[in-house]
């Protein structure tokens, strides 16, 4: 069995999910930025799989993934001191305890 | 590598080596260690060697994860510098100047940093 | 590479954030840094204009069209006008310059979105618009409640950031090329269609588009009204000129693109003019007539390649006024009766709200009315009869709670004493907003000419 592009995109599909599934049901913010990840490397995955087979020639797909790599790095970094800042207040970073804000 | 069958025989040989490994270990230290239900370290959590000092549930300081945002985002900015230096041959002097802009806009980034104190260890 | 110099707004701005940063000499007069910023974005609004148009820069990733030109503009000059309001009044319980520099960052990615014509330059730069933007929103960090609307705002935008980008993922894929001229999703039939809608949602949550709205009126009430003024405002011009671009080069052959742009449009429309009625916290009530203007401009989107001009337009007319009116909810208090008595404090302020409230309902001879005109037009010239009536209809209704803000202003009674600090700069932002409420009225028509719209 030759591993093709269908695999590698149904992985990252299966990876979306898991991630965006994550992302919905968690309730503790570093749990959520997590799964937030899942779905960042299931995108990076499908841009090298569809850039690997359908424009061997041409590197924009994975200079694609590289550019989100980064930019989700720096959101990952951003979210993380936001969290830690909350945590200074509140000594929590369950969702569900964050709830100031209803409505 | 040539043929599937050679590809299947390494997979064997890892798997083999593996499973071998485990057992080996595994074997040996029930072999070597001290035995008996008064030997005072059987209880102690196993920290590399070294003595457990501390409940285990420790809350990191909140220093390290200033250091450890620093980290990634210059870490991951460093995926820019291996494509530029590939291609630094083919492109020349236009790219050495736009990466130059890039880094010292890192390096703007550090400084406010430094400035603001969040180098400074508390 | 010789078009580097086209790109000089840019470059001012991120120079200005830069300085910005370092230009505070003591922690006290940190108001400086935005005086030193708003002097960058003027001379990059300034520069922008000067430049003028140039068609496709480094090989078709930008395309400087008169669209860009004008969205670059526009969102030079109101981040000048924002950052001279921060200038004459300060962060409340924070200093300015990091504000005035994220403000900047913010507005070199808006920039650059507004003339991106390539899916990377257009993912890079919308974040660079939008990471700034959550900073703003948990600026105070003693406020656990903006940290917390900052936090919730990060992780959903977050979210449908990604999604839009496993949608932009299959565009390249199938289109196989990341250039907007090449993309083709009508040869891909059903996978199209599902790229087009995953695009959509991040640009939708980005834009606050129903039903992807939901965030905003809990992100907008926790923060502090002045960081609103920002974050609603400025990210949205560009938001709306890339949702314009990228629609155009994504719809044409996707069946079923404008019907699905044109339900999102009267469910926005619908929904947020609706709720915005029983609201008393005007950044509340803002956040949801802004859900409302989305809704109008996306009616607009609907009708494909024409619809553009009269959409950006329409995204600056709504922006202007809208600004003005959260600065001053920033400082007279963000509760509808804390503008109670505004007519007889500071009568000159009340009388330009009374010209931003009219642009927004959409009233002659204001900016806001032409903006409305010749959206509505654009949209029934593509067919959208009843969606036009729907938008008519709710502009009516959404005059009801613009006309309690103005009542409050002019017969309201102010519980408790107000805290008045008049600063010169900061009526100079006023005065900017007002004259380009004004000005814009007068001159729709040629600025919309400029934009490429067929009357």
């Amino acid at each position: 069995m030759t591993i093709g592009l269908a695999h590698l995109l149904t992985l990252a599909a299966m990876l979306f999910g898991i991630g965006m599934y994550g992302a919905l049901s968690r309730k503790n913010a570093v749990h959520v930025m997590m799964s937030l990840e899942l779905m960042a490397n299931a995108v990076n995955i499908n841009l090298v799989a569809l850039s690997r087979f359908l424009t061997p020639d041409a590197l924009t797909g994975q200079f694609f993934s590289v550019f989100s790599m980064v930019v989700s790095a720096a959101e990952i970094g951003l979210g993380l001191a936001l969290v830690l800042a909350i945590y200074r207040r509140r000594r929590t970073v369950e969702l569900d305890a964050i709830d100031e804000l209803r409505g | 590598m040539q043929s599937p069958a050679f590809d299947h025989l390494v997979v064997g040989a890892f798997l083999l080596f593996g499973v071998v490994f485990v057992a080996v270990t595994v074997f040996a230290s029930n072999l070597l260690s001290p035995k008996g239900k008064d030997e005072p370290n059987r209880l102690e959590p196993y920290e590399c060697g070294v003595e457990p000092v501390g409940p285990p549930w420790v809350q990191f300081r909140v220093g390290y994860y200033v250091y450890a945002l620093l980290f990634v985002v210059f870490d991951i900015e460093t995926v820019f510098l291996y494509p530029w230096a590939v291609s630094f041959n083919k492109m020349g002097l236009f790219v050495l100047t736009e990466m130059t802009i890039f880094i010292a806009i890192l390096a703007a980034g550090l400084a406010y940093a430094w400035k603001e104190g969040a180098l400074r260890w508390r | 590479m010789a078009d580097v110099w086209r790109l000089i707004p840019e470059f001012l701005v991120l120079g200005g954030a830069l300085v910005a940063l370092f230009a505070e000499r003591a922690r006290s007069d940190s108001r400086v840094s935005a005086g030193i910023a708003a002097a960058f974005a003027a001379a990059a609004a300034v520069a922008a204009a000067v430049i003028g148009p140039g068609g496709d820069l480094f090989g078709g990733q930008l395309s400087l069209d008169h669209i860009a030109v004008f969205a670059r503009v526009a969102i030079g000059a109101l981040a000048t006008a924002w950052l001279l309001w921060v200038w004459g009044r300060g962060v409340t319980g924070e200093r300015c310059a990091e504000a005035a520099a994220l403000a900047l960052f913010s507005v070199a990615g808006g920039m650059l979105m507004a003339s991106a014509r390539d899916l990377i330059v257009l993912y890079v730069s919308l974040e660079l618009s939008t990471i700034p933007a959550y900073v703003l929103m948990g600026y105070r960090r003693d406020d656990a409640r903006g940290l917390e609307g900052a936090l919730k705002y990060f992780l959903l935008s977050m979210l449908t950031s990604l999604v839009m980008l496993y949608g932009l993922s299959f565009v390249f894929g199938i289109s196989g090329s990341t250039s907007y001229g090449q993309i083709s999703l009508g040869a891909a039939g059903p996978l199209g269609q599902v790229a087009f809608v995953l695009v959509l949602v991040g640009l939708f949550a980005k834009l606050s588009a129903a039903p992807f709205h939901y965030w905003t009126p809990d992100a907008y009430a926790g923060a502090q009204a002045g960081a609103v003024a920002y974050v609603s405002t400025v990210p949205k011009i560009a938001g709306v000129v890339a949702l314009v671009r990228l629609v155009g080069a994504m719809a044409p052959n996707v069946a079923g693109a404008s019907g699905v742009l044109v339900v999102a449009a009267v469910f926005s429309m619908v929904l947020g003019n609706l709720a915005a009625f029983p609201q008393s916290d005007v950044r509340r009530m803002m956040a949801y007539s802004g859900v409302a203007h989305t809704g109008y401009i996306l009616l607009a989107t609907g009708a494909g390649t024409a619809g553009g001009p009269a959409a950006v337009f329409y995204a600056v007319a709504y922006a202007v006024p809208s600004m003005a009116v959260m600065m001053l909810a920033e400082e007279e208090g963000p509760a509808l009766d804390d503008l109670g008595g505004l007519a007889s404090r500071r009568p000159a302020v009340a009388w330009a709200s009374l010209a931003w409230l009219l642009s927004l309902v959409g009233i002659p001879p204001v900016v806001g009315f032409f903006g409305k005109l010749y959206l509505f037009t654009s949209a029934v010239r593509a067919g959208f009869i009843w969606p036009v009536l729907v938008a008519v209809a709710m502009s009516v209704v959404s005059a009801g709670y613009y006309f309690r803000l103005i009542r409050s202003a002019f017969l309201g009674q102010r519980k408790g004493a107000p805290v008045v600090e008049r600063r010169t700069s900061a009526a100079t932002a006023f005065v900017l907003i007002t004259v380009i409420v004004l000005a814009l009225g007068v001159l729709a028509s040629p600025v919309l000419a400029f934009l490429g719209m067929r009357f």
